[in-house]
């Protein structure tokens, strides 16, 4: 049992792309942040391979739990509780994570907390950044989300989602201009490096959904990519050289406009004053300082993660799930399934 | 020995509790038939099985697992179970092939064919002689299975029971007591566990895009480089106004250039299925060629059709009597620089605001035919 008076040592998994991601944490506190990528394997694809991913995750799975117990200097017999992401994403590979989930809670007789993707990505922040008003805007942006959010309690029931995506995540875009500039895989660090060295006004890319009659926290970003591929191949056909830097940097000054502007007018209009960035893409630095300079001009508090912890990690499955424990949160129960598309409202099953 | 037995290698999710002294002996055991929930109802079976027996994981002292060949997806929930239990309770794990699980059960004394359902049409198989594996697990069509035997068992078997045409033993699964004989004398030696690798036995179903935008680079071996003819016009003016925009050719001045045999020769370079991927074309003027154009379609990037391409107006340019051949190319372009450049050609001048309105130079660069 969990004693009253010491905070809870969580155990986090996360297993939902091609990240194996083995956290420990002690209530807020950080103690291991063990990843194992399939990142390489990947990068000759152009994108995440699911059966590829899933295979590594199952060689990957102890070893990575180890280098995390050897990290934090625990045993694993000391754990209070085990996390999981249960949902959403890759099917074949939340459900390696969740096995072994299981097992550990099953042979450990640990309690078990299957918990949602998207809200561990908000909840990482309280590691680093200490506790945060409530409720709180978060503007929650990777490679298979893009969504604002109104989190009434973090690590609570419920998290309302004001605007998503209709169309491609950011990252997404991000990952197929990059393949387009014949830059690396995953798309987002390398677009931002490229773009350091370009001008972000070289090129007006359309800006998704802006329009006085669009949806005002919704995205879209399948348009901007195609209008990206159009000038490319139009320069590359004309037999003119591709100014990648510049097409980088304009790109990118396209989602993240959009992205930081629907995020300022979500606290504004809710009457909250601070935003959270959370996921992948909030690992870019262009969008970390255009978020910072528009939150300041509109008088508004910015919470971001250091980018290690916006990409997918397991620190962030246990953070929220120390959250759940020091609530009270019944856990789930071992014949829990994965949901690939579990919906941002369930925080845990 | 008290020893915990799994196997998802097929529609049947199974958990056994098994103690292995002299003998085997099945304390409890749990099979679900259900090819879709091995994650869901693994883990409960195996509480199960010790709750019905009143013992705790504490109480285990080795794992045995299938390690298929079986559908990949449920395949890893047995196997990563196994592992992430054994690492809690620090106790050994050992693989067992499932196929060979099955030939234990059945214990047949003469020949076994043993074949899983692989989906697809196809069955995981193996064959067994006085009980022993003839060979590693294979995957392939039943049709294609050539192996005499006098008997045949598991699912796979029984699903092309007609096609496969032996007589059918009634073991569809590889149940805990076979898994357990199987590795009954590790358990029993105590032997240190194993790392738990599936058997697999096919590769993931991706394979990296043909494209060269991914760094695929396939040869143009399949390219042929032919004369271009006004039929070619109708394939080559929707890339050409894509490509050109305001500044392509239109089809009267394409013909023009066609039909001016005396001066001029234009190719297309066409695939194997006859789509045009890319034109040349070079004007010849007394012992002066000029390329006066090299284009392939954007996706056709990167296979050497532009090398092929200047190549044949070389050949061309050589057969006409030329003494040199020249060019421009934008200042900026350094792969097309780079195709002259390794073709022999060398910068002789520049010109100022050849291309973009006058914006950015172009390099002139020539080959000495002589």
């Amino acid at each position: 049992m969990i004693s009253a008076d010491s905070a809870p040592l969580v155990l986090g998994i996360e297993t939902s792309c091609d990240e194996t991601g083995i956290g420990l944490v002690r209530g807020t506190e950080l103690l291991a942040d063990a990843i194992a990528s399939s990142v390489a394997e990947h990068a000759r694809f152009g994108g995440v391979v699911p059966e590829v991913a899933s295979r590594a995750h199952l060689q990957a799975m102890v070893p990575t739990v180890h280098r995390a117990c050897a990290e934090a200097g625990i045993a694993l017999d000391d754990i209070d509780a085990i996390a999981v992401t249960i949902g959403p994403g890759l099917a074949g590979a939340l459900l390696v994570g969740t096995a072994a989930a299981k097992a550990y809670s099953l042979a450990l007789g640990k309690p078990l907390y299957a918990v949602n993707h998207l809200s561990a990505h908000v909840c990482v922040d309280l590691l680093e950044n200490g506790p945060l008003d409530e409720p709180c805007i978060a503007l929650l942006v990777s490679g298979g989300h893009s969504s604002i959010l109104r989190v009434p309690q973090v690590g609570g029931p419920v998290i309302e989602e004001l605007g998503a995506t209709l169309d491609d995540a950011a990252g997404e875009a991000f990952d197929k201009v990059a393949r387009l500039l014949g830059l690396g895989f995953p798309g987002g660090p390398f677009i931002d490096r490229s773009a350091r060295k370009g001008n972000p006004a070289a090129i007006t890319f359309p800006r998704g959904l802006t329009g006085p009659n669009d949806p005002p926290f919704a995205f879209s970003f399948s348009g901007l990519k195609s209008a990206v591929a159009r000038w490319v191949e139009q320069r590359e056909a004309a037999g003119d050289p591709v100014p990648v830097s510049d097409v980088a940097a304009s790109f990118q000054e396209a989602v993240v406009d959009v992205l930081t502007a629907k995020a300022v007018r979500a606290a504004v209009e809710n009457g909250i004053d601070h935003v959270l960035l959370g996921g992948g893409v909030a690992a870019n630095s262009r969008l970390r300082a255009l978020a910072a300079e528009r939150c300041e001009r509109a008088g508004l508090r910015m919470r971001v993660p250091r980018p290690g912890l916006c990409t997918d990690n397991g620190a962030m499955v246990a953070a929220l799930g120390a959250q759940l424990v020091m609530r009270g949160a019944s856990p789930s129960e071992l014949d829990v399934g994965a949901d690939s598309s579990l919906s941002i409202t369930e925080v845990l099953l | 020995m008290l020893t915990l037995v799994i196997d998802t290698s097929s529609a049947a999710v199974t958990a056994g509790i098994v103690d292995v002294s002299d003998s085997v002996q099945v304390l409890s055991e749990r099979v679900t038939v259900n090819g879709r929930a091995h994650g869901e109802l693994l883990a409960p079976s195996i509480g199960a099985c010790l709750s019905e027996i009143q013992r705790s994981p504490h109480d285990l002292q080795a794992i045995v697992v299938g390690t298929g060949p079986g559908p990949f997806t449920g395949l890893r929930v047995g196997l990563v179970t196994a592992a992430s239990m054994a690492d809690a309770l620090d106790i050994p794990a050992y693989g067992v092939c499932s196929l060979d699980g099955i030939a234990a059960a059945v214990n047949h004394p003469g020949p076994l064919f043993v074949a899983g359902d692989a989906r697809r049409k196809e069955v995981y198989w193996a064959r067994y002689l006085d009980g022993a594996r003839d060979g590693s697990p294979q995957v392939t069509k039943p049709a294609d299975v050539a192996v005499v035997a006098s008997a045949m068992a598991g699912a796979g078997a029984r699903l092309y029971r007609d096609q496969l045409g032996l007589a059918l033993l009634d073991q569809d699964f590889p149940g805990v007591a076979g898994l357990a004989r199987v590795a009954a004398d590790r358990v029993r030696q105590g032997s240190s566990g194993e790392p738990l690798t599936p058997l697999y036995l096919r590769r993931p179903d991706a394979t990296p895009p043909a494209s060269a935008l991914n760094g695929g680079e396939p040869g143009a071996g399949d390219i042929r480089i032919r004369p271009m003819t006004p039929a070619d016009l109708d394939a080559i003016l929707p890339f050409e106004a894509e490509m050109f925009g305001s500044e392509a050719w239109s089809r009267a001045a394409y013909l023009d250039e066609i039909n001016d045999v005396e001066l001029r020769r234009y190719l297309v370079a066409e695939s194997s299925c006859g789509e045009v991927l890319g034109d040349a074309g070079v004007l010849i003027v007394a012992d002066t060629a000029q390329v006066v154009t090299i284009a392939v379609v954007p996706t056709a990037r990167r296979r050497g059709i532009a090398r092929r391409l200047l190549t044949e107006l070389i050949a061309i340019a050589r057969s006409r009597r030329a003494i040199e051949i020249l060019l421009e190319v934008r200042v900026d372009n350094m792969a097309a620089q780079k195709l002259y450049e390794t073709e022999g050609f060398s910068t002789v001048g520049i010109r100022k605001g050849y291309y973009d309105r006058g914006r950015v130079d172009a390099k002139v660069m020539r080959l000495d035919l002589r």
